[in-house]
């Protein structure tokens, strides 16, 4: 019996199906722009988002990248629960992870971009999902806007823990991470800029 | 409830005046240069030189003096030093001559603000894209947040200094927006970080085309680019805060293939779509009227020192 892809997310340039053990990330066709940009477009994230992944992959747990075509990601498929939705439960080793996760990531100047509890996937293990907004970049700026869209998820989201899961995931970053210090002092000043933004 | 509002953030300077169910007026006059920029001291004394006669104007279609009016609203931010000047000596001005209340407002959650009285729509998404702004705002947690924005020049002074290079006079928009009919596509960078848009480097990318490539092209394939962007910024927020109405405004909404573009994303996404009519797009002193009654209604005395530099989600918004 053939086994029907499900949708399983719908963001605002891809759709993600559940096939099998597998997961395929498609980049749509955005009729509002050109051809000659809409395909340009498709093609270069796709390679940057599996090319991003493989390089996560060396570092922290994320979906393994089976295939890449042109506008599609295969990979497989991650068995768990959003961290979202279990964070009440969650043990303290798993929010130190996070911190973890987000250190080594910088060490290697990898940006995620959209560090939030819904990118996250709790199952025997940690995983991080969703690399779409992620890039390389060599700047302390960057990394700072980073951690400071995870601290903005924390507190919208998960108000009553925020302040718990934020002290650990800090302390886990400075350990992890011998740039942190560095980091952290610039998320300061992002904050006080009060330009802060929610990224999606 | 009479409102006057005063706008001079940049280079307009306008007055509206309305009641809660009606647009009585809406004047303005608008500093042109010859050539080049806006120089900032040119273009406020101009402001200072029209404003007796806008206000009067106003006030004399408006069916009204200055006795009937209840409250006198002003632009305090963000926007150029000696233009906000003179629009808040005006508008104080008023207010003591006449003893009225006196309310400052912010002049991007005002463009908001008249967006959503105009069209009806209630929680949409705004794409304001105007010469010194380009923002993608949307309500939350109680504040207009700011999603997506330049993280250099607004839109429309991007078309603008292009249109310069070109020789294009001002205003070079729709110009622009009519030669793009007849180009074709040249390969432009296409900028986009997380949920910023830049336009300065895109600009120089341009300016070393001009002599190579044909004009139609390079206009056409500046507003593809750009507008994209724009669009593209716009639908994340869209879906980041999955709400379901897009509103655009400011100046650069006048360009049809921009409005285009985002009726067929927001078509894609089964989302609504509107823009207010033109001259409550541009600068205008209605928005800052419907700003400030709202902000009066609620309670809210508003700051009546001037801001450069206020930024859309630093303002506190007690109407919602």
């Amino acid at each position: 019996m053939a086994v029907k892809k499900e949708l399983i997310a719908q963001g605002a340039e891809s759709r993600l199906y559940h096939y099998r053990d597998r997961v395929i990330k498609e980049r749509v066709r955005k009729s509002y722009r050109i051809k000659q940009i809409d395909i340009k477009l498709r093609k270069q994230r796709t390679k940057a988002e599996a090319r991003n992944l493989k390089k996560a992959a060396k570092l922290i747990k994320v979906p393994k990248v089976i295939d890449v075509k042109k506008f599609r990601i295969i990979m497989e498929y991650v068995d768990g629960e959003v961290l979202r939705d279990v964070i009440s439960t969650t043990s303290r080793e798993v929010i130190k992870q996070v911190g973890e996760y987000v250190a080594l990531l910088h060490s290697r100047d990898i940006i995620h971009g959209d560090l939030t509890t819904s990118n996250m996937i709790l199952g025997d293990e940690l995983f991080f999902i969703d690399f779409g907004l992620s890039e390389i970049k060599n700047s302390i700026e960057a990394k700072a806007v980073d951690l400071h869209v995870l601290k903005q998820a924390l507190k919208s989201k998960h108000h009553k823990y925020y302040r718990n899961a934020w002290r650990i995931i800090k302390k886990a970053y400075l350990e992890s991470y011998k740039e942190g210090e560095g980091v952290l002092k610039r998320l300061r000043r992002v904050e006080a800029r009060g330009r802060y933004k929610n990224r999606g | 409830m009479i409102v006057l509002g005063i706008e001079s953030t940049a280079h307009t300077f306008g007055v509206g005046v309305i009641t809660e169910d009606e647009i009585l007026s809406n004047a303005k006059e608008s500093y042109r240069p010859e050539k080049g920029g806006i120089h900032p001291r040119k273009a406020s004394d101009f402001l200072a030189s029209r404003a007796g006669s806008v206000i009067r104007k106003a006030l004399t279609t408006a069916g009204a003096g200055m006795e009937d009016v209840d409250l006198v609203a002003f632009s305090r931010s963000p926007g150029m030093g000696h233009s906000l000047r003179v629009g808040s000596v005006a508008a104080k001005t008023l207010a003591y001559e006449f003893n009225k209340p006196l309310i400052g407002v912010n002049h991007c959650i005002a463009h908001v603000e008249i967006g959503r009285r105009v069209t009806g729509m209630n929680d949409p998404v705004v794409l304001y894209t105007s010469g010194a702004n380009t923002q993608v705002i949307a309500f939350q947690g109680g504040r207009y947040r700011v999603f997506g924005e330049t993280i250099d020049m607004g839109i429309g002074n991007f078309i603008d200094s292009f249109a310069r290079y070109a020789g294009i006079p001002f205003p070079g928009g729709p110009r622009i927006e009519e030669l793009a009919k007849k180009g074709k596509y040249v390969e432009l960078p296409y900028v986009v970080k997380g949920m910023d848009v830049s336009f300065s480097g895109i600009l120089t990318n341009l300016r070393q085309k001009l002599k190579k490539h044909e004009l139609e092209d390079l206009c056409y394939s500046l507003q593809e680019t750009v507008f994209a962007m724009m669009v593209e910024v716009s639908e994340r927020a869209l879906a980041h805060c999955q709400k379901k109405e897009l509103l655009i405004t400011g100046g650069v909404a006048a360009n049809k293939r921009l409005r285009e573009m985002c009726r067929l994303m927001c078509k894609e996404r089964g989302a609504g779509f509107k823009a207010p009519p033109m001259d409550l797009c541009v600068d205008n002193g209605v928005m800052i009227a419907e700003l400030g009654l709202k902000m009066h209604k609620a309670g809210v005395k508003g700051e009546v020192n001037i801001d450069q530099g206020e930024r859309t989600d630093e303002v506190e918004i007690k109407w919602r």
